[in-house]
């Protein structure tokens, strides 16, 4: 019995750790899919080219957990001039959401295709010195390699919200993913808008992608794996909610790890999915709708 | 006299001119090149794995070309990337048959892939010569299949030889953990595992199976800690045997585990064995080839240098052990049989290759059941004194010590785990 209540503490803290990285690579998606209006379907291989960033800049000496945040901005601006460009050949010509989403599922693809032939095709995986070794705490081993991701994750989510609640341009955010019109109507352009929110989002692919490489192996075929998680966490946590992309990451990781010690591992791929279903029955619009 | 106007002789000059061309062009073209295809992964998880049997491909065909080609006739070779999709393989085939009309057909990369092939490639009643495939032809009984890689004639028995390493501890132990995942190559070979390790009295305490998607192996590895076992036999691909290396080091095994490897795909590979280093210490996997004494040959050798002189160019795995030696001696049989039986039909061929025995980079090669290599020789390689990442030290003899079979071993297995990790 004792047993089993430390493999359930140490299983819970490993989901809740794990889920952290799933928040962080899953606040981009939500940001897109709640605010900027988008089925940003490439976020996952931005994130994959986040990872290879850092891995490129870990190369030369620099500590890939921070690398995360040296490329946020160029990402962002990236991300900005993309947004802008993807804006002018389907929003103006008020194309269909599934064009939308098909020119983003083709841009994964390319990406893909991208990252292969700059990188290779190996698998990529760098150790860093601020996530090497383990920790104790209650009994429960905690190694850095998942702990320290996860903090950084719990510090950029808790910095994306505090940008959206306080800040004019996440205020405008929030108001244009409400009503458009009534922007135009104060003279801003939603599009410029829309466009910061995407640099935003792509900033933080930076970020999810130096923490991914240091928690697994990262190939440039890696982002298909997180698609239906990054679409569960979306909607479980309230598309556009910074704080409900974290906890229904949390929730996933904890789920998956209790799922897969005491039902079958096999029946962890369900997991993401059957919550994504027990979501839209019970509350639609996530936990934490706005 | 008869008098040619004008128009008759700009035609008869156009169809002289023409026929001069049709004529010189077939003269200066020779024989029509040898369409060689197949589908390999050259992106997705597979694609390390596909680059470096690709390079190898490439290595044969430049080769043969300068050599005159095969018969008179150059060999092309016509590959398209399945994108380590198994859906993708029966289209591919499709059009290396019926678009592209190739000649001869190998295969793609691991079992996975491979197997969705095998029923076009019957259909059509078409050579195939394989690349790490387990046991797929089991079923079919297909007579013109034939693979390289020596797993041998029986699924159930290759990984065996893994349970046997456990008649090297002392005193024996009496518990196995188990860890697959959910894949064909993995499915295959645990049946025998189990038998095994059940004549041997082992009792299994722990037994999960998992999805390739997993992101992290620590979960389950504190499931297999809590069971404690003496021994703990894994069937992991790349990521996950990643994964599961550094979760263990992270997080401990039981106290009583003397024994920790499988079938770890991935630890053959130059990437992952360059960015583990160390945490390797005391794993024991399968392999084909490892730079040991008891396996050294000149001809390998010699393959692998040219590999290796080309492997940071192409940017693909860096030591070639595994998969290249693999893909190049499959094309040495192919080669060996075209020139005895001077034919390129498939059954001619076919026909040769299942009763012939091929000199090639890996050793001799004979054909038994099934198209399988006639008899099983995988080795059982664990890892000591890995020091750093330097990918150089896996090029010389003692850091992948062949512990079985005892015919090849190079050393002797090291445990418990524990001990085996300093």
């Amino acid at each position: 019995m004792h047993q089993n209540l430390q493999l359930l503490a140490d299983v819970v803290v490993t989901g809740v750790l794990l889920g952290g990285l799933y928040g962080a690579i899953s606040l981009g998606f939500s940001l897109c899919f709640g605010l900027v209006n988008t089925v940003n379907l490439a976020h996952p291989i931005f994130v994959v080219i986040g990872a290879y960033a850092a891995a490129g800049l870990a190369v030369i000496g620099l500590d890939p957990v921070l690398c995360g945040v040296l490329m946020a901005p160029i990402f962002g601006i990236a991300g900005y001039f993309l947004y802008r460009g993807y804006s002018a050949v389907f929003e103006a010509r008020n194309l269909s959401p599934l064009s939308s989403m098909t020119f983003f599922f083709g841009l994964m693809f390319v990406l893909e295709v991208v990252v292969t032939l700059a990188f290779g095709v190996d698998q990529r995986f760098v150790s860093a010195r601020l996530a090497s070794g383990t920790v104790k705490l209650l009994n429960i081993d905690l190694p850095l390699r998942l702990l320290v991701p996860f903090i950084l994750s719990v510090v950029m989510t808790v910095g994306v919200a505090l940008f959206l609640r306080f800040s004019l341009a996440g205020q405008a955010l929030l108001g244009v993913a409400q009503d458009d019109l009534a922007i135009r109507l104060l003279a801003a352009s939603p599009t410029h808008i829309k466009a910061v929110g995407f640099a935003i989002a792509c900033a933080t692919a930076a970020v999810a992608g130096s923490l991914l490489i240091v928690v697994t192996p990262v190939q440039p075929s890696s982002g298909r794996d997180f698609i239906g998680r990054v679409f569960a966490i979306a909607v479980l946590g309230g598309a556009g909610s910074p704080r409900g992309a974290l906890a229904a990451g949390v929730i996933l990781g904890v789920v998956e790890g209790i799922v897969q010690t005491f039902a079958g591992a096999h029946w962890s791929v369900a997991t993401g999915f059957a919550l994504l279903l027990c979501t839209l029955a019970l509350r639609p619009n996530g936990i934490f709708a706005r | 006299m008869k008098s040619i106007d004008r128009r008759t002789f700009g035609n008869l000059m156009g169809g002289s001119l023409l026929a001069g061309a049709l004529t010189s062009g077939g003269q200066a073209q020779g024989e029509p090149p040898l369409r060689i295809g197949f589908a390999m992964s050259v992106t997705g998880p597979l694609a390390a794995a596909g680059k470096s049997a690709n390079l190898a491909t490439e290595i044969w065909k430049e080769k043969v070309n300068s050599q005159g080609g095969l018969l008179g006739r150059p060999v092309e070779i016509i590959t398209y990337d399945d994108q380590s999709n198994p859906a993708l393989v029966p289209a591919i085939y499709t059009k290396l048959l019926d678009i592209d009309k190739v000649d001869l057909l190998l295969s793609g990369y691991a079992t996975n892939q491979i197997a969705p092939s095998l029923p076009i490639v019957v259909q059509r009643r078409k050579l195939l010569l394989s690349l790490h495939a387990l046991a797929i032809n089991d079923e079919i009984k297909y007579d013109r299949y034939f693979h390289i890689v020596p797993y041998g004639p029986d699924k159930t028995t290759w990984m065996a030889g893994f349970v046997d390493l456990v008649d090297q501890i002392v005193p024996a132990p009496k518990s196995v953990g188990f860890l697959y995942a959910d894949a064909e190559f993995a499915q295959n070979s645990i049946g025998g595992v189990r038998k095994a390790t059940a004549s041997r009295g082992l009792e299994v305490v722990y037994d999960q199976k998992f999805p390739g998607t997993l992101v992290d192996m620590s979960t389950l590895v504190r499931g297999l800690k809590a069971a404690d076992p003496e021994v703990a036999i894994v069937f992991t691909y790349p990521q996950q045997s990643a994964g599961f290396v550094r979760a263990v080091s992270e997080i401990g095994l039981g106290p009583k585990m003397k024994l920790v490897g499988g079938q770890m795909v991935g630890l053959q590979f130059a990437p992952l064995l360059e960015i583990l280093g160390p945490a390797l210490n005391g794993f024991v996997t399968f392999h084909f080839y490892v730079p040991e004494v008891t396996l050294d040959s000149p001809v390998t050798r010699r393959f692998l240098d040219l590999y290796q002189n080309r492997a940071s160019k192409e940017g693909v795995d860096l030591l070639g052990f595994y998969i290249p030696t693999f893909a190049y001696a499959r094309l040495e049989v192919l080669q060996q049989a075209i020139e005895a039986t001077k034919s390129f039909e498939d059954g001619k061929l076919a026909e040769y290759i299942a009763s012939s025995a091929f000199d090639t980079v890996v050793g001799p090669v004979r054909f038994g059941r099934n198209g399988e290599r006639d008899e099983a020789r995988a080795l059982f390689v664990q890892f000591q004194g890995v020091k750093g990442g330097e990918l150089d030290q896996f090029k010389a003899a003692g850091r992948q010590v062949v512990v079985g079979p005892p015919s090849l071993a190079s050393g002797k297995l090291k445990q418990p785990f524990s001990g085996a990790r300093s």
